[in-house]
């Protein structure tokens, strides 16, 4: 059996500040479900598999702790789901679903960041271009960070985490961009009270 | 001209120096001479503060210039700042504050400011009229480079720094409601009224300070004094969580949908980590434009000497920096701003010989104010001329006249004096409203441009809406940002912000708008006086330019370069526009102003770059097998996004050395390539053959489970977009490959016809390229090697040109290919598993090879490389290709294209084999074929290289190459152009590997 190669060194914090922590996880598991949102088939089958209905409305999401049935667009979703459960099941999936979707396991072609604390802000104002505002917890968006494609998933309403998706021929280039944002020291200080003179 | 140093001395109880602290003196260098100045100054107030007059010279003729203005208006004093690397030319002095050792240099002009060598161009004055370069530089043409570079020389601003940029830029992203450009009076109470509302709302000042030039004039408001009641205001939005506050951050771009553009120069760069500058991209769903006014020039001859400035500039200049302009001056005015910078030089020592009025019967309480504190004061007079003994270096006297005239010559008056201080009222600077394509009405009661229709989601308030009384001011800045609430929150209540009845501030009454003056003005003194100061452009200037034909303000624009330069003539547009309605003689109304473009200052190019330089410049794609491929630091080359290794020298070989060993290896045992670049795309579902059929030239809706065939992809004109194997993994799934810089696009593609054309069909198409690492496996030992590979040799067995199982423990794709010329395997595997793959295969002795390799190889089997055979004018049939195309689907993209007349032609540009007579002459790509050789220029060519290379297996050179009507020349020679030089060639076949020599 061969052995797999962690696309940014496996597990490690890259770098944490004060109030923010840049860290790569595991490779996910990932999964690409695509059909037709009224199929019934394919409800069913993702149903099962997450025990909520089908997530129609963009960017939101789906599952449990271990598992996640993202939205990806109109007839796409993304299911995130530990690596090693990945293959069996993309089996299990293609074969329930019905004839007229189409099951792709993809693992391997994105890898993980997770950026928390309540400088994630600060640091994806540094890169990002995306409203982070508009974004609930539990939801997604497909916007760039560093001119990189990335999707992004807001984790929780506590505590400022965000899961960064990247393709896996950028991740290494993406951790080096947010890596040197985070490190830059002149705070933004957005919405804070500094007084310009007058 | 060095004068006396103008800084007052300090007096308890008057309002002059409240920026300065005079403890802390400052040292900095200007044009190399040591100069002190104190903390709070800008490099202009510490210029004047020691008598420095002349601060820079003219674009054009190289006249001295001394300070004009305040902010970032200023069209004269252009300085460059920094040393090094950090050099930054085409500054405006008055928007520079000054540090301890800050270096600056004046600009244009050699070899100083007060001897400059180019000055002469002023004696020349006559000779060089607008258009002067076109007229005079055009014979002989071929001369033009010469007269470029001394012209380039003479003209011109500041120099770039030699050195590269030492410094960090940062690009940040804003999402708010309300983005406020400009932090005076109106940009405050916006913000406030916007907040108020419940908004979140970005507010972006130019200079360092908040308040504008509210410090220029006195009166309270709410009962307190104006500047500590916008002192309040600041406190208040800076404790605001809904407020962000910017100085030293310029709105310098408005573009479509609340997209702008604000450069902030971060003032506490204390480490290498922190930005210089930083480039802010704003979205805002509502834009307020409180960008104040400048204050318009009066046009006289010589209206530009040193000494002659602003009144306003003055007026601040005293109350901030405690910088008198001079000792002896003379107001000219055709408002009431006149009258308080008069007082306040007249509180401040400084002698003030006389204001003299534009207007016939000015009745404002300024006016009666300023006559009731004993100033001398001339009525309906005007400046006529300006004196100066030295050579234009200061000003020593002021003609003035009478404007009306009922008979005979006009009674004028010398007054002498070492100061001139104009003011022609205000023009409002909403030149960011242009940025979006809004035309300014001229409005010829103010004599200047005020924004009228605006576009969605945009206001302007205050001064830069034509409202220049500071209480007009507070309630105009009020009701945008109570506009902007209730467009995007219609249903909050909220509280009206309202002054308390008790405000005391002198109002104003209105400037007379005044264009051209004298308003009889001689043809030679209309030559003297400046309407644009930066370029030199004067009255006679526009009056030659109309008299030329260029009536239009853009054109007039473009022949006089009348407001372009860093100012992008900021003082010039009110006074121009005016000027040239009087006279062309249309209705003032009607006359339009030239475009405001982006940026509304000068912005640097390390801010545009921001990160996207050096390392950053470009996301560089990281194959999975990176790591183990790039370990020895091989060359590589760019494809698309990816940094592929060329070949893997050994033991300090050449890379062509290299080249021919992996070569060899390749075709006597076996070699390994990473493909994991490749396109790998899936399309599935019930529709997935005939959705490909339609897409792809090729017949692939035949193919049965297991089998492969190699395809091309057109675009809809015929031509070849790119080229892959197609490969049926069930009844009812393909796999496609698509070439390494092609995979982003080929999947765009396909989803664009999906969606568009066929939404109908139930196919659906997956991006799988960064799932799989792969290895390409090619040499006639290739399959024993994968046989090698545990559960390889089962899957094998099975004879299929595809196949899907376990190979080493994991899901692995294997597929048969021919494009080495050597019989070749794909397998693919998860990426992360590609790694041990590779290391495996490495392990059973294969050879890596690279790129470079690959494309000797495909070369040498005469197989077709996307981006070198094809150009985007190439079809199947050119390349010989046309057995790919089918010839019995009723349709596919493309094949109308195909059916074109020119495109099925015979003597089309065909690609074949070309063997140099010299076996050793490669003919690089691009190189030109011709018939003969003796053919005097300009020659024919028949056709062009396209890929070329020495065949380690054939020991010779040889080269694939697209000739006219090539097929029908097999065995002919042509001519190859190299070095300059024609060297025969033979045409043949093109696969080489297989003896086509």
């Amino acid at each position: 059996m061969l052995s797999w190669t962690e696309t940014l060194d496996g597990p490690r914090s890259l770098i944490t500040g004060q109030n923010i922590a840049l860290v790569t996880i595991e490779d996910p598991g990932l999964i690409e479900v695509r059909g037709k949102p009224r199929d019934r088939a394919l409800g069913k089958a993702l149903r099962t598999l997450t025990g909520s209905p089908l997530p129609t409305t963009p960017w939101s999401s789906a599952g449990t702790e271990t598992l996640r049935l993202l939205w990806r667009g109109p007839d796409r979703w993304w299911l995130l789901l530990p690596r090693a459960e990945a293959a069996g099941v993309a089996d299990d999936l293609a074969a329930t679903c019905g004839r007229k979707a189409a099951v792709a396991d993809l693992t391997g072609a994105h890898a993980a960041l997770r950026l928390v604390g309540s400088g994630a802000a600060e640091a994806l104002a540094r890169t990002c271009p995306l409203d982070l505002r508009s974004v609930e917890p539990l939801q997604a968006r497909g916007t760039t960070i560093a001119e990189i494609s990335v999707t992004l998933l807001r984790e929780s309403e506590s505590v400022p985490a965000w899961l960064i998706l990247v393709p896996r021929s950028f991740a290494e280039g993406l951790a080096r961009e947010l890596a040197r944002a985070i490190r830059t020291t002149a705070a933004l200080d957005l919405f804070g009270s500094r007084t310009p003179p007058v | 001209m060095k004068g006396r140093p103008h800084r007052l001395k300090p007096q308890a109880g008057t309002p002059f120096g409240r920026l300065i602290d005079r403890a802390r003196p400052l040292d900095f260098r200007f044009d190399g001479k040591r100069l002190s100045g104190v903390t709070g100054d800008t490099l202009a107030s510490a210029l004047l503060a020691n008598g420095l007059r002349i601060a820079g010279r003219s674009f054009k003729l190289h006249r001295p210039r001394g300070v004009l203005g305040i902010g970032s208006e200023e069209p004269n004093a252009l300085v460059t700042v920094g040393e090094g690397g950090e050099k930054t030319p085409n500054l405006r002095a008055t928007m520079v504050p000054l540090a301890d050792g800050l270096v600056a240099e004046s600009q244009n002009r050699w070899p100083t400011l007060r001897r400059d060598f180019a000055g002469v161009a002023n004696r020349f004055k006559p000779l060089l009229p607008p258009g002067f370069y076109y007229k005079t530089f055009k014979w002989p043409a071929a001369l033009w480079p010469f007269y470029e570079k001394l012209i380039r020389k003479a003209g011109g601003s500041g120099r770039a720094p030699e050195a590269a940029d030492p410094d960090r830029y940062e690009h940040v992203h804003l999402s708010v409601d309300v983005l406020v450009a400009g932090g005076g009076l109106a940009g405050l109470c916006a913000a406030e009224a916007a907040a108020a509302a419940g908004l979140s709302v970005l507010l972006a000042e130019e200079t360092a300070r908040l308040g504008g030039i509210a410090d220029g004039y006195d009166g309270s408001v709410d009962g307190l004094f104006l500047l500590d009641w916008i002192r309040a205001k600041v406190a208040a939005l800076a404790a605001h969580p809904n407020v962000h506050l910017l100085t030293r951050a310029p709105v310098v771009a408005l573009h479509e949908q609340g997209f702008a553009w604000v450069v902030e120069t971060v003032t506490d760069k204390t480490t290498a980590d922190v930005p210089r500058e930083r480039l802010w991209k704003v979205r805002a769903r509502e834009t307020i434009v409180a960008t104040g006014a400048h204050e318009k020039p009066l046009v006289f001859p010589d209206n530009d000497r040193p000494g002659v400035m602003l009144a306003t500039a003055a007026r601040l200049n005293l109350r901030r920096y405690a910088v008198a302009p001079g000792q002896v001056a003379v107001v000219v005015t055709s408002g009431d701003e006149g009258y308080r910078t008069a007082l306040d030089l007249k509180a401040a020592g400084v002698e003030v010989e006389r204001v003299v009025d534009l207007r016939l019967r000015p009745d404002s309480p300024m006016v009666h104010i300023g006559m009731a504190m004993g100033l001398s004061v001339s009525h309906g007079s005007a400046p006529v001329a300006v004196r100066s003994i030295w050579g234009g270096a200061t000003v020593d006297s002021v003609t003035v006249a009478n404007r009306l005239v009922i008979e005979g010559a006009a009674l004028t008056r010398e007054i002498f004096c070492d100061t001139v201080l104009m003011s022609g009222g205000w023009s409002p600077a909403a030149q960011l409203v242009g940025h979006l394509g809004a035309r300014l009405p001229f409005d010829p009661a103010i004599g200047a441009f005020r924004p009228a229709d605006l576009p969605l989601g945009l206001q302007v308030a205050g001064a830069a809406n034509g409202v220049f009384d500071a209480v007009d001011v507070i309630e105009d800045g009020w009701r945008a940002g109570e506009e902007a609430g209730r467009r995007l929150n219609p249903k909050k209540k909220r509280p009206q912000n309202r002054m308390s009845a008790e405000f005391d501030v002198t109002r104003d009454d209105p400037s007379e708008p005044v264009g051209m003056l004298p308003d009889p003005a001689k043809r030679y003194e209309q030559a003297r006086a400046f309407v644009d100061f930066h370029n030199d452009v004067t009255v006679g200037d526009l009056r030659i330019a109309l008299s030329e034909g260029y009536t239009d303000a853009e054109h007039v624009k473009r022949y006089t370069t009348l407001g372009i330069g860093p100012d992008q003539g900021k003082t010039a547009h009110g006074n121009s526009a005016a000027i040239l309605a009087h006279l062309t003689g249309i209705v003032p109304t009607e006359q339009p102003h030239t475009t405001f473009r982006p940026p509304w200052t000068p912005v640097s190019f390390g801010v545009m770059a921001g990160a996207r330089r050096g390392d950053g410049f470009k996301a560089a794609r990281r194959s999975p097998l990176e790591q183990i491929i790039r370990a020895g630091s091989p060359p590589v080359e760019a494809v698309g996004q990816w940094w592929r290794p060329s070949c893997y020298p050994v033991d300090g070989e050449s890379e062509e050395d290299a080249i021919r060993r992996e070569v060899r290896a390749v075709r006597s045992t076996a070699g390994i390539l990473d493909a994991s670049t490749l396109g790998k795309i899936t399309v599935a579902g019930p529709d997935a053959a005939r959705f490909l059929d339609l897409m792809v030239a090729t017949d692939v809706g035949d193919l049965a489970p297991g089998q492969t065939r190699y395809a091309l992809f057109l675009d809809d004109n015929g031509f070849i977009r790119d080229d892959g194997m197609v490969a049926r993994l069930s009844p009812t799934r393909f796999l496609l490959t698509t070439t390494s810089g092609n995979a982003a696009r080929a999947y765009d593609h396909l989803e664009k016809w999906r969606q568009t054309e066929w939404p109908d069909l139930d196919a659906h198409i997956t991006d799988e390229t960064e799932r799989w690492a792969q290895v390409l496996v090619s040499g006639p030992e290739a399959r024993a090697l994968v046989e090698r590979l545990d559960g390889a040799s089962t899957l094998l067995s099975a004879g299929s040109a595809l196949l899907e199982g376990m190979v080493e423990g994991v899901a692995a794709r294997i597929m048969r290919a021919r494009y080495t010329g050597a019989p070749s395997f794909e397998i693919a595997v998860a990426a992360g598993y590609g790694p041990a793959l590779w290391t495996r295969l490495a392990e059973h002795g294969a050879t890596p090879f690279g790129l470079q390799t690959l494309e000797r190889l495909r070369l040498e089997a005469g197989n077709i490389a996307i981006d070198h055979e094809t150009d985007g004018t190439v079809t199947p049939f050119d390349l010989g290709l046309g057995r790919l195309v089918s010839a019995t689907k009723t349709d596919f993209l493309g094949r109308h294209g195909l059916m074109r007349a020119d495109l099925t032609r015979a003597n089309r540009k065909h690609l074949v084999g070309l063997v140099p007579d010299d076996a050793g002459l490669v003919p690089p790509p691009g190189t030109q074929i011709v018939d003969g050789p003796s053919a005097h220029p300009p020659r024919r060519t028949s056709g062009h290289v396209t890929s070329s290379g020495f065949s380690p297996t054939r020991g010779r050179a040889i080269a694939l190459a697209l000739v006219a009507n090539g097929r029908a020349r097999m065995g002919q020679t042509v001519h190859v152009f190299h070095a300059g030089e024609a060297r025969p060639a033979r045409i043949t076949g093109t696969d080489f590997a297989m003896g086509a020599l």
